[in-house]
């Protein structure tokens, strides 16, 4: 996890100390709800903030993405059908895109945020931003939600 | 017969309500922990969504319209509401949870009712939620990173066991598994209804009150609902709780009628009428049950 949050800021943004691991996933607990966790003297399978699940990559949760809106400019700003079609779990178009930061190079991993500044998800650059080409492959998007249930 | 249309028909006919096939209103509960009701209204107006405010819910809108599912938006994706049926909305508004209690949600899968939970305590206190199915996890939880919901520690946990958790609440919430009702699912009649399956989703929510109420503070107060028609999952339970427990029966404040008093020339205490019964011709909602004990 903290190597995710890495790729887009250096800042704290969590704190690590509160984080707890239950199997594959990470959960950001209050002292509150470790005393009350101490208690019962079982495991849980959710507790306090979700903040992803590690897989072949590792999988955000939206807080976890909200956190990291504010802490980076690794980000690309999409237009409505790009924005659509990214939630759908496609990858995102250059044409779609009308906002950059012209930093952003290949490789690089963004932010996809949609018109109204709202996190879609994340992605990686594979061609130039301003090409004719897809230039954000897909790595994440909130569509997961209703796909992953159907997965499982 | 017993698992004839006919039969079931004509029993609610006599418990008191005609009941013919109802279409219901798809509805949402705007989740105020992620955006205000007010830009949460706005964005999907805009959207052209035609939405008009239920009017026994605090955050529940009917959709009047739309062209698209509402289901699957980047609103609804990003938490901003929850797709939630008008009666599943009443439980949580009777509970009344605050901030700061210490809550116990049993049978709590998909999450509907547990992230309004959160949302009413604004994401302050606990919610400890037991989901004793496997399979019905994921959603879940799913929906708890969703909803953004904070306060809450999960359970793969029958509620039956709810002791061995080592706490007391100050209230619970306990939708029931119960037979379900034609209204919330169409093939109802077809699904091999008949009394078997009603007594023994009678008898399980029964086991259910017991093992809940041992967890629950003294004064403490316990709602109790289901979707079902059924008065052996409902009143008769009811009654099955006053004369085994030392609790009372709390006036449900809710639209529906009072709970039925009078089981087929069988008085039951008169408590009983505090309860809601929510016929979906009447109320226009699936059907449901609600009921509202106090712990003495």
């Amino acid at each position: 996890m903290k190597e995710f949050i890495q790729q887009f800021t250096d800042k704290n943004i969590i704190d690590l100390t509160s984080v707890l691991q239950l199997r594959s996933n990470f959960f950001l607990v209050s002292d509150e709800l470790k005393e009350l966790l101490a208690k019962t003297k079982h495991v849980p399978s959710f507790i306090g903030v979700a903040l992803g699940e590690k897989k072949k990559i590792f999988v955000p949760s939206t807080y976890l993405l909200s956190k990291i809106v504010d802490s980076t400019e690794n980000k690309v700003v999409v237009n409505k059908q790009g924005a659509w079609l990214f939630i759908c779990g496609r990858h995102v178009y250059a044409r779609s895109i009308f906002s950059f930061n012209k930093s952003q190079k290949i490789d690089d991993i963004v932010l996809v945020m949609n018109e109204f500044n709202e996190c879609l998800g994340y992605g990686q650059v594979i061609n130039p931003l301003d090409s004719k080409k897809v230039a954000v492959q897909n790595l994440f998007d909130i569509g997961d939600f209703v796909r992953r249930e159907r997965r499982k | 017969m017993e698992k004839s249309v006919t039969f079931f028909l004509d029993r609610y006919r006599r418990l008191g309500s005609v009941v013919k096939p109802v279409v219901l209103k798809q509805s949402i509960r705007v989740n105020t922990l992620v955006r205000s009701e007010k830009e949460v209204v706005s964005r999907l107006k805009s959207l052209g969504v035609e939405l008009s405010k239920i009017p026994y819910t605090k955050f529940g809108y009917f959709i009047d319209k739309s062209k698209f599912s509402v289901g699957a938006i980047a609103e609804s994706l990003l938490g901003y509401y929850f797709l939630q049926g008008s009666a599943s909305q009443i439980p949580v508004e009777i509970l009344d949870p605050k901030p700061n209690e210490l809550i116990l949600d049993c049978c709590a899968s998909p999450g509907g009712k547990t992230s309004q939970l959160s949302q009413f305590m604004d994401n302050k206190g606990t919610i400890i939620v037991l989901e004793k199915q496997k399979h019905r996890l994921p959603a879940l939880l799913n929906n708890l990173e969703r909803m953004h919901c904070h306060n809450i520690i999960a359970f793969h946990m029958d509620a039956l066991k709810a002791e061995r958790l080592n706490l007391e609440f100050d209230k619970i919430l306990l939708d029931a598994p119960c037979s379900g009702n034609f209204a919330s699912e169409p093939n109802w009649f077809e699904m091999h209804r008949n009394f078997n399956t009603v007594n023994n989703r009678a008898a399980l929510q029964r086991d259910l009150l017991s093992a809940v109420l041992k967890v629950l503070k003294k004064d403490g107060i316990l709602v109790y609902s289901t979707c079902s028609l059924e008065p052996e999952e409902n009143e008769l339970n009811m009654q099955w709780l006053l004369d085994n427990h030392n609790v009372k029966l709390e006036r449900v404040d809710s639209i529906g009628d009072p709970g039925i008093t009078n089981f087929f020339g069988k008085k039951l205490n008169p408590q009983i009428s505090n309860c809601r019964r929510l016929w979906p011709n009447k109320t226009n909602t699936e059907g449901f049950f609600i009921a509202k004990v106090r712990k003495l």
